[in-house]
């Protein structure tokens, strides 16, 4: 048993270390024929193509691909060279004005991580259906003024993570949505202009961080506490004047940000330490001098404290 | 003795990291005790040093003190030592600046064996030197948790958070192998700051031999240095994001992308008068990146720092020469 899980760690590990090729190699914005062997990452957004070029299916070690703002380009004979490239993780395609993906793209099932930002017109009820057995483990739809999130994303079953930052949606229909996706895991909701978060947010009973800075929020619902998964909550630049007591009913939540929060007070539930939170970063908020030293007492056994 | 009593009056604010270790060893000495009237032996060393350190990233002169005892009860054992040095500074973690600072550091170890040699004072962090007793006897193999902090003015103080160690040792009468892993983390009997700025993070992994009457020191070390995070920006850093996927801290001016990641082999060589030290390595963004990202994204506890990933890796070097003034208890290197 030793063995087995020795061996799955250098296993993991080594798998891991794609990242140097797949993220920190250095990214090309042309190709050169001298390069072949050593492009990993390939950028050729706002450069107005029509076509990706012809050889580009020579560079079979490319992990990613930009080509945003290329508005005019032919996604159709793109797609149909990226498929001949079989290392493609990472798919950027923000701002090209998208209307709908093209058929082929079903060839680009090995994709992982779909960028598809500021494309307010593509039909997402399509898309998702497109993606439905994609191993897909990081989709970026920001930017996109979604209002309702389509049912079909519940088909993208491999998704992890998903960025829906600067929408404006229907959370709870979102919510439901979103509860199909076993193994989802983060959420971005955040510069949604939400006020209110719905009791359906419990619904996302697998999820373990999520992202909700930059909206109006003031309070937190009371089912939050069956959120049994969540990990990590970001809120900074909402509106709570108090840090919200549910925190301290969560089983496993153990890193919150509230940064930049009118927060004058932190309810008396915190004082007792019977709760699972370790790290609270609350800085640009509205306690006084004496406040925060009382609380940077209170809180000196947590990992991390800042209430500057 | 008194080095240690000065060493406590002084470091006022590092009374609370102490009290759970020392309760620790507290406790573990009183049982050890109790086990019935074995034999106590006890010894220890002092040391005075001046030390000129040059290097790409610190260049300094230091002068310190070391000191370091073991208590032997049967074959059971605790080991402790104490560091403070004051240093003036052309360059530190790469930044230049003429200026003065100082640091301390402090441990405690515990396990089972029987020494004199004193080889334990070799798993300190802060000092390059050593203090050890050429004729004693070793065999010792343990635990012990330690802290250290160090106070640099000007523009780097925003980096003088504590860290704490973990400590692990074995040894004979003539090796002693050890791994200090110390981290600013703040939990259980790790009492680091929890900051999570500035030298946040090493490893480092030693052999250590006396031959004649002269040490020899041979180790490979891993240390990580990120800048401030700015809380009050939103964690959206493109760099290091992972193409926009991951969460990433914005940095605080000043010395806001002050990154290093140093994979280095170290080496050192002592004897009675004068010691010398050397490390070689690289300092490489993509595997301090490819370390935290890999902490932060695991444990979901933080959002990433803005590690420089498409910067190429840098040469990393640190030689340093030194005069140092050793007394213990059973060996005097003054008159040797």
């Amino acid at each position: 048993m030793k063995k087995f899980v020795f061996y799955l760690l250098v296993f993991n590990m080594l798998a891991s270390c794609t990242t140097y090729k797949t993220y920190y190699a250095e990214t090309r914005e042309s190709l050169a024929a001298a390069a072949v062997k050593n492009t990993y990452r390939l950028d050729l957004s706002f450069q107005e193509l029509e076509q990706l070029p012809e050889n580009i299916i020579e560079y079979k070690e490319i992990r990613a691909v930009k080509l945003s703002g290329n508005v005019g380009m032919d996604m159709e004979d793109a797609v149909f060279k990226l498929a001949a490239l079989p290392n493609l993780r990472v798919l950027i395609l923000d701002s090209m004005q998208l209307r709908f993906l093209p058929e082929n793209f079903q060839k680009l099932k090995k994709i992982e991580h779909l960028s598809l930002v500021n494309n307010p017109e593509l039909d997402w009820g399509k898309t998702f259906e497109q993606l439905a057995d994609f191993r897909l483990e990081f989709m970026n739809l920001s930017h996109n003024q979604i209002t309702e999130l389509p049912d079909q994303i519940s088909q993208i079953k491999a998704l992890r993570d998903l960025k829906l930052s600067h929408n404006t949606l229907d959370l709870s229909q979102t919510f439901f949505a979103l509860s199909e996706l076993p193994k989802l895991r983060s959420l971005w909701l955040d510069f949604n202009e939400i006020a209110l978060l719905p009791d359906e947010v419990a619904t996302l009973s697998q999820l373990q961080y999520l992202y909700l800075d930059g909206n109006k929020l003031s309070a937190l619902p009371e089912a939050m506490r069956r959120l049994e998964r969540l990990l990590v909550m970001h809120a900074a630049q909402n509106q709570f004047t108090e840090l919200p007591g549910v925190l301290t009913r969560m089983p496993r939540l153990l890193f919150v940000i509230f940064s930049n929060n009118p927060i004058a007070e932190i309810p008396p539930i915190f004082h007792n330490k019977q709760y699972a939170l370790l790290a609270l970063v609350m800085d640009g908020n509205e306690l006084d001098t004496r406040e925060k030293q009382f609380y940077k007492r209170m809180f000196r056994r947590f990992f991390i404290f800042s209430a500057e | 003795m008194a080095f240690y009593v000065w060493f406590f009056r002084i470091f006022k604010p590092s009374r609370k990291a102490m009290v759970k270790p020392l309760l620790t060893f507290i406790v573990f000495f009183f049982c050890i005790g109790g086990v019935g009237a074995q034999e106590t032996l006890a010894a220890g060393g002092f040391s005075l040093k001046i030390e000129w350190i040059i290097g790409n990233q610190n260049q300094l002169i230091r002068a310190g003190a070391y000191a370091f005892g073991t208590v032997n009860v049967g074959n059971a054992g605790l080991e402790s030592g104490a560091h403070y040095s004051v240093y003036l500074f052309t360059k530190r973690h790469g930044y230049a600046s003429f200026n003065v600072g100082h640091q301390y550091e402090f441990f405690g170890m515990m396990g089972w064996g029987n020494n004199n040699n004193l080889l334990g004072s070799t798993v300190a962090m802060q000092p390059t030197l050593a203090i050890y007793n050429p004729e004693g006897l070793g065999g010792f193999g343990g635990i012990g948790f330690g802290f250290n902090k160090d106070f640099m003015p000007g523009e780097l103080r925003k980096f003088n958070s504590r860290r704490g160690n973990l400590i692990l040792r074995y040894s004979n009468s003539q090796y002693s192998f050890h791994l200090n892993f110390s981290n600013d983390l703040h939990a259980g009997l790790f009492n680091g700051e929890g900051t999570d700025l500035g030298a946040t993070g090493s490893l480092f992994v030693g052999a250590s031999e006396i031959r004649g009457n002269e040490l020899r020191r041979l180790g490979v070390g891993f240390d990580v240095f990120t800048p401030q995070a700015d809380y009050l920006k939103l964690p959206r850093n493109p760099q290091n994001s992972d193409d926009g996927w991951r969460n990433v801290w914005q940095n605080k001016k000043p010395l806001e992308a002050l990154f290093h990641a140093n994979l280095f082999a170290d080496v050192r060589f002592q004897n009675q008068a004068w010691a010398w030290s050397g490390r070689l390595g690289v300092d490489s963004p993509k595997l301090g990146a490819y370390v935290q990202n890999s902490i932060h994204d695991s444990f979901g506890l933080y959002p990433r720092f803005s590690w420089p990933v498409q910067q190429k890796d840098r040469l990393y070097f640190e030689f340093s020469g030194a005069l140092n003034a050793t007394v213990t208890n059973d060996f005097n290197h003054l008159q040797e």
